[in-house]
């Protein structure tokens, strides 16, 4: 059962997927709120896929991504964002990183949580 | 009154005391040349009245008897000095009585209460400049300004022994220093011409970039607020749509479904519509990378949803395209958006490929009506719009981006036509 764990700033968005994943079976290992729940989340529960916000207060997407131990395997990360600009697009030339903006598809989510998990 | 109206006004002022000034300064310079011209030739007649006097005459030729015998002495001694300027000479006396005219009028008489013998006589070369309206005596007519120099006679001793009046006319000399006035007359105002021109020129350049900095400030302002706006709303969109999504899943019933993909259509349409206005106040940097033509029509096409009474006619040729996909795949979301709403009737929309030597040329056209005559030229200009809805962007957003990418688009009618040229060789 892949996992994942789903970090944001918006209750909403977390509430969503978690209910979206649940009937996908897609494990949800942890939610959090700013980018340092995401650092202590991953080392905690090491999921296949962080789903990480970037605009978030005081510890924002960006200090996850530097925050994150970068071993042999990076942690895979999907960023959903409002934002745009050339700092998202440098975050394309990460392997390890999905940039999907928002508003996001659900489906296309669950594809790649999905696909990537069963290699 | 708007900043042009300043710049203007104030561009007149410049230019006008610019004119006033030079006037002023160039007619200084020409009395200035006018002086020291009338002082050099006074200067220059004294001395050499004097040096000549000195070597030919004596004491005894300036005492005021036997005015015959001196008529041809001063006569001889003038006949070198005498040009056609010269108008009258006459000697005086130590003590004021005339020795010599070369008219021969008031030979022997005295008037040494005359101001400017006296003057003379006590050492000081003067001289007077005569207006040609007043002249004292026939002889004088003809000639326009005159000069009358009162020359001290020293020879050797202390005092001055006598006077020689030089009278002549200032024509040549007044010709020459209008010579000159006329030259720096014309260089004044050609310097005038050209920082009128100058100025003109550099106001207007500033004008049109001080109109341009309002705009932009405009705009960035509005980017400002608008990204902010964006990106608030995206959040809700996300809901509504996931929740959309899940509401669909969960449910069995067909008409709640479709009503769930009604929904989600609008979320679409309002996405797309962020995206409009987003492109225009941020646009974005390019990131170029090895696509295709099919990939960019796909993709465009996957964020439409195109109703069923609408096809839509797809290239056989699938070239590789180097650009920056997700901008291009905007450009060509967006004019099969803009032909989506066209037809409202059943339609097609035929999307071919050409080329040349350098140019991928990607034509969409549509089987709607033909775009307004009017309006052919001006879609492209930002809130330019004919649709109600419209924020009148969206082609400004495919101008801007087809043109980052050094290409051109345009639209023709018969059929209505987007013709996308894209250069082969992007750097």
């Amino acid at each position: 059962m892949p996992s994942v764990v789903i970090v944001d700033d918006e209750p909403d968005i977390v509430k969503i997927l978690c209910e979206y994943f649940d009937i996908e079976n897609i494990d949800v290992l942890g939610t959090g709120n700013n980018g340092k729940d995401a650092v202590e989340l991953c080392a905690k529960h090491s999921p296949d896929y962080l789903l990480l916000d970037l605009n978030m207060e005081k510890y924002d997407g960006f200090y996850t991504i530097e925050n994150l131990p970068n071993f042999d395997n990076p942690q895979k990360i999907i960023v959903i964002t409002g934002q745009i600009g050339e700092e998202i697009q440098k975050l394309e030339n990460y392997d390890n990183i999905t940039v999907l903006p928002k508003p996001f598809d659900i489906q296309q989510i669950v594809n790649i949580v999905k696909s990537k998990n069963s290699d | 009154m708007n900043t042009s109206q300043k710049i203007l006004i104030g561009g007149s002022i410049i230019i006008a005391i610019g004119l006033v000034s030079t006037v002023i300064f160039a007619t200084l310079i020409y009395e200035q040349i006018k002086q020291n011209t009338i002082e050099n030739i006074q200067r220059t007649n004294a001395a050499y009245l004097s040096s000549i006097a000195s070597n030919s005459l004596t004491i005894e030729n300036f005492k005021p008897i036997m005015f015959e015998e001196k008529n041809q002495i001063f006569s001889n001694y003038f006949e070198g000095i005498k040009n056609e300027e010269t108008v009258r000479i006459k000697v005086w006396s130590k003590n004021g009585t005339i020795i010599f005219s070369d008219g021969n009028v008031s030979v022997g008489d005295n008037f040494s209460t005359n101001p400017r013998f006296q003057t003379a006589i006590q050492g000081q070369v003067n001289t007077e400049i005569k207006e040609p309206i007043d002249p004292e005596n026939i002889s004088e007519m003809g000639f326009g300004q005159l000069m009358e120099i009162y020359v001290p006679i020293y020879l050797d001793y202390a005092e001055p022994v006598g006077v020689i009046e030089l009278y002549f006319s200032m024509d040549k000399i007044n010709e020459s220093t209008d010579n000159v006035a006329t030259l720096v007359y014309t260089v004044a105002f050609i310097l005038i011409g050209l920082v009128t021109s100058a100025t003109i020129v550099s106001s207007i350049l500033v004008a049109r970039s001080s109109k341009q900095d309002i705009q932009q400030e405009k705009f960035a302002s509005i980017g400002a607020v608008t990204s902010r706006l964006a990106h608030d709303l995206r959040n809700p969109l996300s809901v509504i749509n996931t929740g959309l999504d899940l509401i669909a899943k969960r449910t069995q019933e067909k008409q709640t479904i479709e009503t769930c993909t009604m929904i989600q259509d609008s979320v679409k349409r309002l996405n797309h519509q962020v995206e409009d206005v987003l492109s225009f106040v941020k646009p974005r940097s390019l990131v170029i990378k090895e696509t295709n033509l099919n990939t960019l029509i796909t993709r465009a096409i996957a964020e439409l949803s195109v109703p069923n009474r609408i096809s839509i006619e797809k290239p056989s040729q699938n070239p590789t395209i180097f650009c920056d996909e997700q901008q291009c795949v905007t450009v060509l979301n967006n004019i099969i958006f803009n032909a989506i709403q066209k037809l409202d009737s059943d339609g097609t929309i035929t999307i071919s490929y050409d080329d040349d030597q350098k140019n991928h040329i990607i034509k969409i056209q549509d089987s709607g009506d033909a775009i307004p005559e009017k309006d052919l030229k001006k879609i492209f200009e930002p809130l330019y719009t004919t649709k109600l809805q419209g924020t009148g962007l969206g082609l400004n957003s495919c101008k801007t981006i087809i043109e980052s990418h050094h290409g051109r688009i345009f639209a023709s009618n018969h059929p209505t036509t987007f013709t996308i040229l894209l250069p082969k060789m992007m750097k």
